[in-house]
């Protein structure tokens, strides 16, 4: 098959606050090939922000810092770019959609000039080629009367609405790459099957690799080739999606699974929710992090860190006692 | 929680410079406060903000027992080196405008003065901020006179303390017309609007238009003799003490009334009027006490303001009157002689300095200590 | 023609006035503009009732002003009748009020040949030149100050320079005169350059009270300045424009400056505020012939009506420039048009 598109190899991010280093991503390691979805599913605070913004190095610093690892973009470490490859990359070959987009558009620019602006950026067109490119992805996105509403400001538009003018900006140069973090989140939950389906849809139209963050186990069902579950700023299981659903092997996805609403449960009523908190960030005890939640735990598991290791065909897991 | 959220940040923005934002424009919020749908259908959801909020948990954990948030923010500030510094150099000032006056009246020799120069003056006398020693001006400083004497043979460290002491009785006078008014109408105008709210909007827009200092000017030109006919040479002072206040309390309130009307949306407010706490109840029980915060943060800026408004007041002549003391007529006082005594003018000049820089800096560290997230 | 150059100031103004407004009804919408106004004619009555109150509660009237108290009672009756302080107090009240809105101040208690209007026009064209130009140079200096320590957060210079912001904020504009005094007075004994320490007759003499009087005004917009951009650079939308792959400088000025910016503008009002309490002190200890000091002077004369007229017209103008910087903010914040 076609080479790795993105390698992320150890990577480690730490922010230093006042009460402490807290350390948001730690040995992270995955890859996505040429065209392929990557879920990366967690609780709230496992990392999966920091991990996304690490890779086009859009974290603020101070507090965050990558304090190692690599970033591997076919081939080239994102790390190590300076300034103008970085902003080449960024928008260009690799374009990121962020969780809320009622604060994602700047509330002074109409959006046409938000879109064209990365255009003129990246395509090298003049002020109306690069109109034109924006009314097209208005129309790509299926926002109505495109090209009127060109010259509308963000707060004209609705949340769902706006994420889609996000979608427009980051496929408006064609990207190898799209990391859509939680981009369905913020969003009614009537709307957030379309604008998913309209991404899903766009992204195979452009032929882009999407690493698709979520805390929906049902979004990853539907989209992703494979998936990454993390845990307390560490990978603990990766594996294709149907393996993943069929033979959960980490306890931890395990009772995710467990967690995911039914169609039969009724709305608003409280889930089978995982027990307990997930660690301090800060004050990790040694062994593994899910321990103590873990209802399989053993000394083994307190004491010593577990490795991700290969536990069946394409699946890796960090756990001594998988299954 | 996000809409909570949002609307605090804005209202510590403004905060944090001592100004609000065109206080009565709607402007201020416009557009900031869409609301947001996050609807939780997840196990797996919550807020970032809940997870910024364990952090914040978690330091005061490491900090050894739980504290009560005033604990917490307490001993962040008895953190902040700069700002306990400048407490120190207050409490000094204060304690030493008010104690050591009393000594100083009994240090120093005697000396040779009085109208024709050949009497024996004790300190007693000279050390006596009204006291002019008419043979002995613009003296450098000496033994007798440590730091010299002013125009008219006056003890310029007398009169420096007895000009601290009058900064200090007008702000605390301000303070407390302050924190009340400002207490008392931001409370309600936030827990009932209405027309209350209504009131507050419009007189701080009107307040708006009259700086401190151009208001209290206006009182003291117009109604200042009138206020030293009926309570004596203090009237003036008093009068311009009013006056200040009165155009301080609008930014308190205002301050005072944003956070009331979101600890009203908050859940244990929600919870208290549930269980049937009256109104009255509730304002006192769970409000008031959780204002303090906002209430000693903005009053110790406010405290900058005064002391400077009535050192400019009285040096434009209009406060304190002759032979009394003041910080700002010991500079007017000197700065007619320049040319003659430039030292004179920086006493109370290097005085005044310290003591509003010290006061801002002390309100900087307690609103930093008071506020975390605008520190971050 | 005579009276057309006398008014042109006015009539200009006015213009001014009449553009904004129907340059805000277009852009931002005309109950925007109306609601603004409406709270501009409430703050005008309110700021003019309080000014005639005051005065005329005030001890003293201009009978005994004119004449030490020794007057004939005819005199005294007809001093009373010109003045218009035979009258009841609503009359009184009407009277000034309708005298205001036309700018009509009537006649100085002092001498009842001199206009208060004459008075103003000679001395406020000097305060005005020392306010503006300080306030000017307050937001050319102190933005693009706040703005760089923004970007440069937590460096050195940051450090610096919000230090220094924070003592020159803190302290009163009259305790920076003696230290320019103390240097100027230095190296003029020293033989080397110096500049004046007071008067207003040459520019040398400007220097020193420009930059006293700004300097206030210039530390709080190197405050607000800051605080607005570094809330600005931490917002989603900025880091969008990163995402996107501009340039740095794009970023900061197109995204994250238009932004603060509009922060700073709310601010322009209130830093005007504060700043003009420091013309009358300024004025008193550089000897400057404006507006300030001699009102001063009619405090201490009782010349009621010149007092009246000076604070009138700092409110008035305080008001004025809040309103415009809210049509300002309406204009700059495209989010306020369709509310
Ligand atoms: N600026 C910051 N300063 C300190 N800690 C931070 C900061 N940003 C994130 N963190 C910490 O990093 C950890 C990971 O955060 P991250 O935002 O990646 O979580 P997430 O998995 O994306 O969660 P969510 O589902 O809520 O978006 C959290 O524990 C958080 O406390
Ligand atoms: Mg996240």
């Amino acid at each position: 098959m076609a080479e790795k598109l993105l390698d992320v190899q150890h990577l480690r991010t730490h922010f230093f606050t006042r009460a402490g280093v807290v350390k948001a991503v730690e040995d992270v390691s995955f890859y996505i090939d040429e065209g392929e979805t990557l879920g990366l599913v967690g609780e709230s605070g496992c990392g999966k922000s920091v991990t996304s913004l690490s890779i086009l190095r859009l974290l603020e610093s101070p507090p965050g810092k990558i304090v190692g690892g690599k970033v591997l973009f076919q081939g080239e470490d994102i790390l190590e770019m300076n300034r103008e490859e970085l902003n080449a990359l960024r928008g260009g070959r690799a374009a990121m959609i962020f969780q809320d987009p009622m604060t994602s558009l700047n509330p002074v620019y109409p959006i046409g000039y938000q879109i064209a602006e990365a255009v003129k950026a990246h395509l090298k067109l003049d002020d109306k080629a690069a109109m034109n490119r924006a009314v097209e992805m208005l129309d790509r996105v299926r926002i109505p009367e495109a090209r009127r509403r060109l010259n509308h400001y963000p707060h004209e538009f609705s949340g769902g609405m706006r994420q889609r003018v996000m979608i427009a900006i980051a496929l408006s140069c064609n990207p190898q790459l799209l990391i859509a973090d939680e981009p369905t989140t913020a969003l009614d939950v009537t709307i957030q099957a379309q604008v998913l389906d309209l991404m899903k849809g766009l992204a195979q139209e452009f032929r882009t690799a999407t690493l698709l963050i979520t805390h929906d186990l049902g979004v990853v069902a539907g989209s992703c080739d494979r998936v990454n579950v993390m845990y307390a700023g560490r990978i603990v299981e990766a594996a294709p999606t149907t393996t993943l659903f069929a033979k959960p092997a980490h306890p931890y996805t395990q009772a995710l699974l467990a967690a995911v609403p039914r169609s039969d449960t009724p709305k608003g009523s409280r889930l089978a929710a995982i027990g307990g908190q997930p660690p301090n960030l800060i004050n990790l005890a040694p062994g593994c992090p899910f321990a103590p939640r873990c209802p399989k735990a053993q000394a083994r598991c307190r004491a010593e860190l577990p490795p991700l290791e290969t536990v069946g065909p394409n699946q890796q897991a960090a756990c001594f006692y998988p299954y | 929680m996000r809409i909570d959220e949002s609307s605090e940040q804005t209202g510590t923005q403004s905060f944090n410079d001592g100004y609000s934002i065109n206080p009565g424009s709607e402007l201020g919020t416009a557009g900031f406060l869409e609301p947001q749908l996050a609807i939780a259908t997840n196990p797996l959801e919550t807020t970032l903000s809940q997870s910024e909020l364990d952090l914040r948990t978690q330091e005061a954990v490491t900090e050894g027992q739980s504290l009560s948030p005033i604990e917490a923010s307490l001993r962040r500030l008895g953190r902040d080196k700069r700002a306990m510094v400048c407490l120190a150099v207050i409490i000094f000032m204060v304690v030493a405008s008010y104690v050591f006056p009393i000594f100083y009246l009994h240090m120093g020799p005697n000396i040779q003065g009085g109208i024709f120069g050949n009497a024996s003056v004790p300190p007693e006398l000279y050390h006596y901020m009204q006291h002019q020693e008419l043979l002995n001006l613009d003296a450098p400083s000496s033994l007798a006179h440590p730091l010299g004497t002013d125009q008219l043979g006056r003890d310029i460290l007398a009169r420096l303390m007895a000009g601290v002491n009058v900064s200090i009785q007008v702000a605390l006078f301000v303070e407390i017309f302050d924190v009340v008014l400002g207490l008392i109408i931001g409370v309600l105008a936030g827990f009932f609007g209405g027309w209350i709210d209504t009131f507050l909007a419009r007189f701080t827009d009107l307040m708006f238009a009259f700086p401190t200092l151009l208001f209290a000017i206006l009182a003291a030109a117009t109604l200042g003799p009138a206020f030293v006919d009926a309570l004596g040479p203090q009237g003036r002072l008093i009068l311009v003490s009013i006056a200040i206040g009165i155009t301080v309390w609008p930014q308190m309130a205002r301050f005072v009334r944003g956070q009331t009307l979101q600890l009203k949306e908050q859940q244990f407010i929600e919870a208290a009027r549930m269980s049937g706490s009256s109104n009255q109840r509730i304002m006192m029980q769970h409000i008031v006490p959780n204002l303090f915060s906002i209430v000693v943060a903005a009053a110790t800026l406010d405290i900058v303001g005064t002391i400077t408004a009535e050192a400019a007041i009285s040096l434009l002549g209009l406060g304190v009157e002759p032979p009394g003391s003041s910080l700002g007529l010991m500079i007017n006082d000197a700065a007619q002689r320049i040319n003659i005594s430039l030292w004179e003018i920086l006493w109370p000049t290097i005085t005044l300095s310290i003591l509003v820089l010290a006061i801002s800096f002390l309100g900087d560290g307690v609103n930093d200590a008071f506020n975390p997230r605008t520190k971050d | 023609m005579d009276q057309l150059s006398q008014n042109l100031p006015g009539i200009i103004f006015l213009l001014v006035i009449v553009g904004i407004c129907a340059f805000t009804a277009i852009r931002v919408g005309v109950r925007f503009l109306i609601r603004r106004l409406a709270g501009l004619v409430f703050v005008l009555w309110g700021v003019s009732f309080i000014t005639f109150v005051l005065g005329y509660f005030a001890p003293g009237n201009a009978v005994l002003v004119n004449c030490n108290g020794h007057c004939p009672r005819a005199q005294v009756a007809s001093l009373m009748h010109f003045y218009g302080l035979d009258q009841g107090f609503w009359q009184q009240y009407w009277h000034f009020l309708s005298n205001a809105v036309r700018l009509d101040f009537g006649y100085s208690y002092i001498d009842r040949t001199v206009r208060v209007n004459d008075i103003l026009s000679r001395y406020v064209p000097v305060s005005a030149q020392l306010g503006i130009s300080g306030v000017v140079l307050a937001v050319l200096v102190g933005v693009p100050l706040g703005l760089y320590a923004a970007v440069k957060a937590n460096t050195a210079f940051d450090t610096v320079a919000q230090t220094a912001s924070l003592v020159l904020f803190a302290l009163p504009s009259f305790v920076l005169i003696p230290f320019y005094w103390l240097i100027m007075i230095n190296l003029h004994n020293a033989g080397l350059p110096s500049l004046a320490v007071t008067g207003w007759d040459s520019w040398d003499a400007m220097v020193g009270p420009i930059l006293i009087f700004g300097a206030g005004a210039f530390a709080f917009f190197v405050r607000i300045t800051r605080a607005s951009m570094l809330e600005v650079l931490r917002q989603d939308y900025v880091r969008t424009a990163r995402a996107k792959g501009l340039q740095e400088r794009v970023v900061i000025w197109k995204h994250a400056f238009r932004n603060a910016l509009i922060n700073v503008l709310t601010a322009v009002g209130p830093a005007l505020g504060f700043a003009v309490g420091g013309v009358f002190i300024i004025e008193l200890l550089f000897n400057i012939p404006g507006i300030g000091v001699y009102s001063l002077t009619a405090i201490e004369n009782r010349d009621y009506p010149v007092v009246q007229a000076t604070v009138l017209l700092i409110a008035v103008f305080i008001a004025l420039a809040n309103l415009l910087t809210d049509v300002a903010y309406g204009i700059a914040d495209p989010r306020i048009k369709t509310q």
